[in-house]
């Protein structure tokens, strides 16, 4: 039997497979976030979340160390190589907001998987990805109220779309029986022989 | 074997070995010794579910390296062995056949001068003759095998395990793949768990039979076990072999058991073609229900799939739809059934243009059953998922509950109502993804190879299903390769070949042409054939 | 991802990869919206020529991105700060500094998208995960996970067709109120997510089954060399660079 905390290749093989999948799915969430955002400053950050929800599903499922910033790089990639609209910079979106994911559950120790380190999690990558922004983008030179609305909303967003998002699909996912050997159902049941 | 205490170390087995899924509450595999000696082949017979994969992945070692599962008892096994799965897409890593056969080479870090010259020897040695290069996406799912099995190959096994490696093929490329097993027959170890057994058993010694609770129910050479289990492997509803052991020329012996009620057989099909012929003459005065006219499809990229298609499909027909894969099968129920639109000629459902439907109204009348099970399944529960479009449709609550409960207990559901769709075996996922589709009692049902990959039992069961509601009206369009199954049911059926509609006609016509189906690559039904066979040896007693 | 036979395919993809990052530093220190400008031709130049990528191709791939140029400007110049306002309308207010921030970035924008597309039209896939392991020292338990679900790409494509036109005909779009649309997505994600694991445990399964351990204790069939070439492409990157700032020197 395999303990510990190191990640084997199948937790790898599925983290990089939902990543991918998830990479799939952003590509057809920019357009409505650039909609959204053209229209009302912010608008689009309260759905920015989902672009957050990679690291925590794989995190929650696996319950390793790596595993969410993995995924969010992963998923980045995906995204760059069906020609996602943001070019190189996904990747490094990738590792800024899969980072602070991460950081989240170190400081739980892996341990703790439960709905308010989930919000946790979908927050810290929202702030990580602004804090890119701020080096990178636009946020710096947009007036006060429009950055006030876009910090807010877009921590938020990671809180419900990654997080509370992570938790209800996860949940889904158990039921269909496809997660039985992986962290989250696992069971310590008695060893039957 | 069972229970046995083994006096020598066998060169692959196992012994007291006990296996359990963290997620079952009953052990996959109870107890079992198996041993099996060198260069001996092993057929792992059984009903799905029966513990066949779970032997196979512990005496090849994945459980419990890749494999997590509790087990116990003591496993002996050579050091190399290789592993082909059913999955074709799912065994590789890399984008062409080159890289791919190196892949197994580097895990076994051959020195890369050595590679390219034993790379080709492989190829040669699978005989996969395409260029070193080629994507592995644009090969069949037989070459695919065919590669899977190079790439095992040059691990220098032992043994060579094969979980159902035709699974997921379609009638020629599962011809790949046995041919490929008999070549292997008595150079390597082999353990083969395999249905579709015309072609297979050549290449068996020895049978496992599994019965239920992960125990061998019995064991033997092949025609024992075939014979002296006749009634269990029945009851499992496990496929047998059409003739084996029983040989052509054998079977066209004057007398032969098995010849007599072939002739029967072709008796009873002959007797369903005269009374099809003055159905359909009837139907001849009906208005079509579905209507397809200079009907062309060709997919963005410019690959044309068929055209010049005019095809008219009358209330109550069966009609089936065959072709080799990649002939438009497919393409044509989805485009019918309003999923793929045209890109020349148009549809007509009920004299009206099929475009001109809402999906409401038109799926109220038209049912599709798809060829993944899984693609379908929307609801958490089997209840929910047949219940699902009544309540959609916002019937009353007892109505819905009323013809919910009729199809669970037509389908064999009602005792799984409350499990998760997912979770259900190959052969409940089936029989759900068509009660699901039949609560709006659909004028229309289009199937896409509905039997695809099912064992016997479901196949029969499936079967006897659809021929209740087509003989209360149902008008069913079917896509699929088996050509036993449009000799017994249908009444009507479209031959798709070379881009086009090759042929449209009853099935007595179509199995009377022995050239197009070769043309068509179909199999003969085994009635017909030895109907053929019987006239031409008689033909050529005369001649001489 | 594909690959144009010319120079900037045979540098090495990892050098490439980290040239073009440090590009897009640059980008990010140019505050002013005509050094952005020249610093965009920089990518848009070597697309059509050492590239070799065809302009009709390189139109097709970026118009699409002119929306997000459009977008970002229009977002900056609106809500941007700024007190020269030059233009008013409802609760848009246009100001100088807005449109010259906006300009900037939209075309910094352009230029990370150039970058990108430089890079994926002139890399392939298989020679940018080896040389991520060869160069980089990615794990290979990681490297050739990631080579297995590129592969899956487009399947999954496939797949997603499939439920979709299974959805259309079970009606799950036609569930009413916000609940009905948020579990219609639901139904699509999960069957997609769930095959997708299943997938991904079988191709573990197979490649362990291979042999495959994920350790370094492996040969390599092919090697991605670091040759003259990335000297090059390293050169003319610079020069490029240098002669931007002479000119708005």
């Amino acid at each position: 039997m395999k303990t510990g905390n190191v990640v084997n290749f199948r937790e790898v093989m599925i983290t990089v497979i939902l990543a991918i999948i998830c990479g799939f799915l952003y590509v057809g969430w920019a357009p409505l976030f650039m909609g959204l955002d053209a229209a009302l400053p912010g608008a689009g950050d309260s759905i920015y979340g989902v672009w957050f929800f990679a690291g925590v599903l794989a995190a929650l499922i696996v319950q390793k160390p790596g595993i969410a910033l993995l995924a969010e790089v992963a998923a980045a990639s995906g995204e760059l190589l069906m020609g996602g609209p943001y070019g190189l910079s996904t990747l490094l979106y990738g590792l800024a907001q899969g980072a602070a994911t991460e950081v989240i559950f170190l400081i739980f120790g892996y341990k703790n998987f439960k709905l308010p380190v989930l919000l946790l999690a979908g927050a810290a990558a929202g702030a990580a990805s602004l804090v890119y922004d701020a080096f990178s983008g636009y946020l710096a030179e947009l007036n006060t109220t429009a950055m006030t609305a876009k910090i807010v909303l877009r921590v938020l967003s990671g809180a419900i779309f990654a997080g509370l998002l992570a938790q209800v699909v996860a949940g889904l996912l158990v039921k269909t029986g496809v997660l039985n050997s992986y962290a989250i159902v696992k069971k310590k049941m008695e060893r039957p022989f | 074997m069972n229970h046995t205490h083994l006096n020598k170390t066998p060169f692959l087995g196992c012994e007291g070995v006990s296996v359990q899924f963290f997620d079952r509450e009953t052990p996959a595999l109870s107890e079992m010794s198996v041993s099996i000696e060198e260069k001996e082949s092993v057929l792992l017979l059984g009903p799905s579910g029966s513990g066949k994969s779970t032997l196979a992945l512990v005496l090849s070692g994945i459980i419990p390296r890749s494999v997590d599962a509790w087990m116990k008892g003591t496993v002996y096994r050579p050091d190399r062995v290789g592993v082909m799965f059913q999955d074709p897409d799912a065994q590789f890593c890399m984008m062409t056949v080159e890289d791919e056969i190196a892949f197994s080479l580097e895990n076994r870090m051959v020195p890369p001068a050595e590679m390219r010259g034993r790379i080709e020897a492989l190829m040669k040695e699978v005989r996969l003759d395409v260029p070193l290069c080629r994507r592995i996406n644009e090969l069949s799912g037989g070459l695919k095998q065919r590669l899977a099995l190079a790439c095992l190959l040059a691990l220098e096994p032992d043994v060579l395990f094969f979980d159902e490696p035709t699974a997921q093929l379609d009638p020629e490329n599962t011809r790949y793949v046995l041919e490929d097993i008999r070549r292997l027959h008595g150079k390597k170890t082999l353990v083969l768990i395999e249905h579709k057994l015309d072609g297979a058993m050549e290449a068996v010694d020895r049978v496992l039979l599994f019965g239920s609770q992960g125990r061998i129910e019995g064991e033997g050479r092949p025609e024992d076990v075939l014979r002296d289990h006749a009634d269990a492997i029945k009851r499992y509803g496990i496929w047998t072999p059409r003739l084996w052991p029983v040989t052509w020329p054998e079977l066209l012996l004057p007398g032969h058991e098995l010849g007599a009620s072939l002739t029967q057989q072709a008796a009873r099909f002959e007797q369903r073609a005269v009374e099809t012929q003055m159905e359909q003459a009837v139907r001849k005065a009906d208005a079509p229900l579905l209507a397809v006219q200079g009907g062309g499809l060709t997919y963005r990229s410019g690959l044309r799939v068929w055209s010049d298609v005019d095809v008219e499909v009358r209330p109550g027909e069966w009609v089936a739809v065959v072709g080799a894969n990649g002939a438009g099968k497919s393409t044509f129920l989805k485009a019918v059934g309003g999923l793929h639109e045209l890109t020349e000629g148009k549809v007509l459902w009920k004299k009206k243009e099929l475009k001109s439907y809402k999906s409401e109204a038109l799926y109220d009348a038209v049912g599709f059953v798809f060829q993944n099970p899984e693609h379908q399944f929307i609801a958490d529960t089997v209840y929910e998922e047949v219940a699902f479009g009544g309540k959609l449709a916002g019937w009353p609550q007892e109505q819905v509950q009323a013809e919910t409960e009729r199809l669970l207990v037509d389908f064999r559901l009602e005792e799984l109502r409350g499990k998760n769709p997912f979770t259900l075996s190959q052969g409940q996922k089936r029989r759900l993804s068509v009660a699901g589709m039949l609560l709006k009692n659909q004028e229309l049902l289009l199937l896409d190879e509905p039997t695809f990959g099912q064992d016997a039992a479901t196949t029969e069961e499936l079967l006897q299903r659809l021929a209740e509601r087509n003989g209360q009206g149902t008008t069913i369009l079917m896509a699929t390769h088996d050509m036993e199954i449009v000799a017994a049911y249908a009444t009507r059926v479209l031959v798709f070949a070379e881009g086009g509609l090759l042929f449209d006609g009853q099935p007595q016509e179509l199995f009377a042409r022995p050239d197009l189906l070769r043309h068509a690559s179909l199999n003969e039904p085994l009635a017909y054939e030895y109907k053929r066979r019987v006239r031409e040896r008689e033909e050529g007693a005369v001649h001489v | 991802m594909s690959e144009t036979d010319s120079l900037v395919s045979r540098v090495n993809p990892s050098i490439k990869l980290f040239l073009h990052l440090i590009a897009m530093l640059l980008l990010i220190v140019a505050k002013d919206p005509v050094t952005t400008l020249y610093l965009l031709a920089i990518p848009v130049l070597l697309s059509l020529t050492v590239a070799r990528i065809p302009l009709k191709r390189f139109l097709v791939r970026i118009a699409p991105f002119l929306v997000l140029l459009a977008t970002t400007t229009w977002m900056l110049a609106a809500y941007g700060k700024g007190t020269t306002v030059v233009y008013e309308l409802g609760w848009f207010r246009f100001t100088e500094e807005g449109l010259s921030n906006g300009l900037n970035i939209g075309f910094r924008t352009m230029a990370f998208v150039s970058y990108g597309l430089l890079f994926t039209e002139t890399t392939d896939v298989t020679k940018l995960v080896l040389s991520l392991m060869q160069q980089c020292k990615l794990p290979p338990k990681i490297a050739y996970a990631m080579l297995a679900a590129f592969r899956f790409l487009p399947m999954f494509k496939e797949e997603y067709e499939q439920v979709k036109a299974a959805h259309r005909v079970r009606g799950v779009a036609r569930v009413p109120g916000i609940r009905g649309k948020v579990q219609a997505v639901l139904r699509y994600t999960v069957p997609l997510l769930a095959q997708g694991i299943r997938k991904a445990e079988r191709v573990a399964v197979a490649l362990e089954a291979r042999g495959f351990d994920g350790s370094w204790n492996r040969t390599f069939y092919r090697t991605v060399p670091i040759t003259w070439r990335d000297g090059v492409y390293l050169v003319i990157l610079a020069v490029l660079h240098v002669g931007v700032w002479v000119l708005v020197k």
